[in-house]
């Protein structure tokens, strides 16, 4: 814990001219997260993240938790029987040197029981437990996938629009 | 006479053949040659239905307008969210266009858990024009049956697999709150005479379901 909190810090000062937050222990490093913004009425949110594995083992995930929830679960999205589908995932398993992606329609933590839905620019504390016992921290900011599209033409603005999460399954 | 017989016969075939196809053609007259969206072999024209806390939307709802509808709920957190940003998407290429988006319509399937107020704020998130609604699970099942839509509860048991059950059945005390719901994901397509015409499968990309609507 003591340990995973250090190389945070490092992590974080190495990556810190990097628009996401990373982390970092010896050989995980999770990077591009975010959490996505839901409405203030919604009872759940997501979040999604890359894991870089730069190990010749493979990295088990078992546990998630997250500032704020009641509760946060590892999940896949996945189709069954011609529906959407979620199931909660007791362990995640990244192979060995390899970049794994939690995104939409697929891997994902599922963040439940909110105290407050999290709101676009706030940041939300997650922490993993893996198998070897280690624990990792990473800060994930609330981002919207886009903007209200607006009537008006003159005024939009699609700079801000974020096509890379736009994958479907 | 055994001849003629035959020769009449094929006739009344061959007419009931072309009057089939003009009650086709004339039950949908502009339905345009779409790239991505699937057309329904038979339009269906929607049932009576009421939803919303004062009944506030019926059949009515559909009509002299077109429509695009998803079914779902507030607790799932990554289908109806990416759903409801991506239909924004293809809002923002038609507003651009210059063309009217349909009316968008997410009705939960799970009011149980949901309600018409948070449903309203909840649509309006992702963009101020879509409408969220709920209602008795008995008036939600007559349009799921319309457009096909499949739709299950789910739970975690005890010995930790999962357990699908219809929507209204009984559930153990502690799932009360955290059930899950799998849900088919077609956006249905609805013509301004409140008929079901066509839908788009997923996986959806707003600018192909854009593409298509363009050309309503
Ligand atoms: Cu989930």
């Amino acid at each position: 814990m003591q340990k995973s909190i250090i190389t945070t810090l490092i992590a974080t000062a190495i990556f810190s001219t990097a628009p996401t937050f990373a982390a970092e222990t010896t050989n995980i490093m999770i990077m591009d997260s975010w959490v996505r913004a839901a409405p203030p009425s919604a009872k759940v949110q997501a979040a999604f993240f890359t894991v870089m594995n730069h190990s010749n083992k493979p990295i088990v995930i078992t546990d998630v938790k997250a500032q704020g929830f009641g509760r946060s679960e590892l999940h896949l999205s996945g189709k069954k029987d011609g529906m959407m589908t979620m199931q909660k995932q007791q362990q995640v398993t990244i192979p060995a040197n390899t970049v794994f992606q939690f995104k939409p329609g697929s891997y994902h933590v599922m963040l439940l029981e909110p105290n407050k839905i999290a709101a676009p620019g706030e940041l939300v504390n997650v922490s993993f437990t893996l198998l070897n016992g280690e624990t990792i921290s990473t800060k994930m900011p609330v981002k919207r996938d886009n903007n209200k599209a607006k009537m008006d033409h003159g005024k939009m603005d699609h700079s801000k629009m974020d096509h890379s999460n736009m994958k479907h399954n | 006479m055994k001849k003629s017989k035959v020769i009449i016969a094929a006739g009344i075939i061959g007419l009931s053949a072309i009057g089939a196809m003009v009650a086709n053609h004339i039950q949908q007259p502009s339905l345009p040659t779409f790239s991505t969206a699937y057309v329904q072999p038979k339009q269906t024209a929607l049932p009576e239905f009421t939803l919303g806390d004062n009944q506030e939307y019926t059949k009515a709802l559909f009509q002299d307008k077109w429509s695009l509808v998803f079914f779902g709920y507030a607790s799932c957190p990554d289908v109806c969210p990416t759903e409801l940003y991506n239909l924004n998407n293809v809002a923002k290429i038609m507003t651009d266009a210059g063309k009217t988006m349909p009316q968008v319509v997410f009705i939960s399937v799970d009011p149980q858990r949901d309600n018409n107020e948070m449903l309203t704020s909840y649509a309006h998130f992702y963009n101020d024009n879509f409408l969220g609604m709920t209602g008795a699970s008995s008036e939600i099942d007559k349009l799921v049956a319309s457009f096909g839509v499949i739709y299950q509860k789910t739970f975690l048991a005890t010995n930790g697999k999962y357990v699908s059950v219809p929507y209204t059945s009984p559930i153990p005390e502690d799932q009360r709150e955290s059930y899950l719901i799998n849900h088919s994901s077609r956006l249905y397509l609805v013509n301004p005479q409140g008929q079901y015409v066509a839908a788009f499968a997923p996986p959806h990309s707003a600018n192909k379901i854009a593409e298509d609507l363009l050309k309503l």
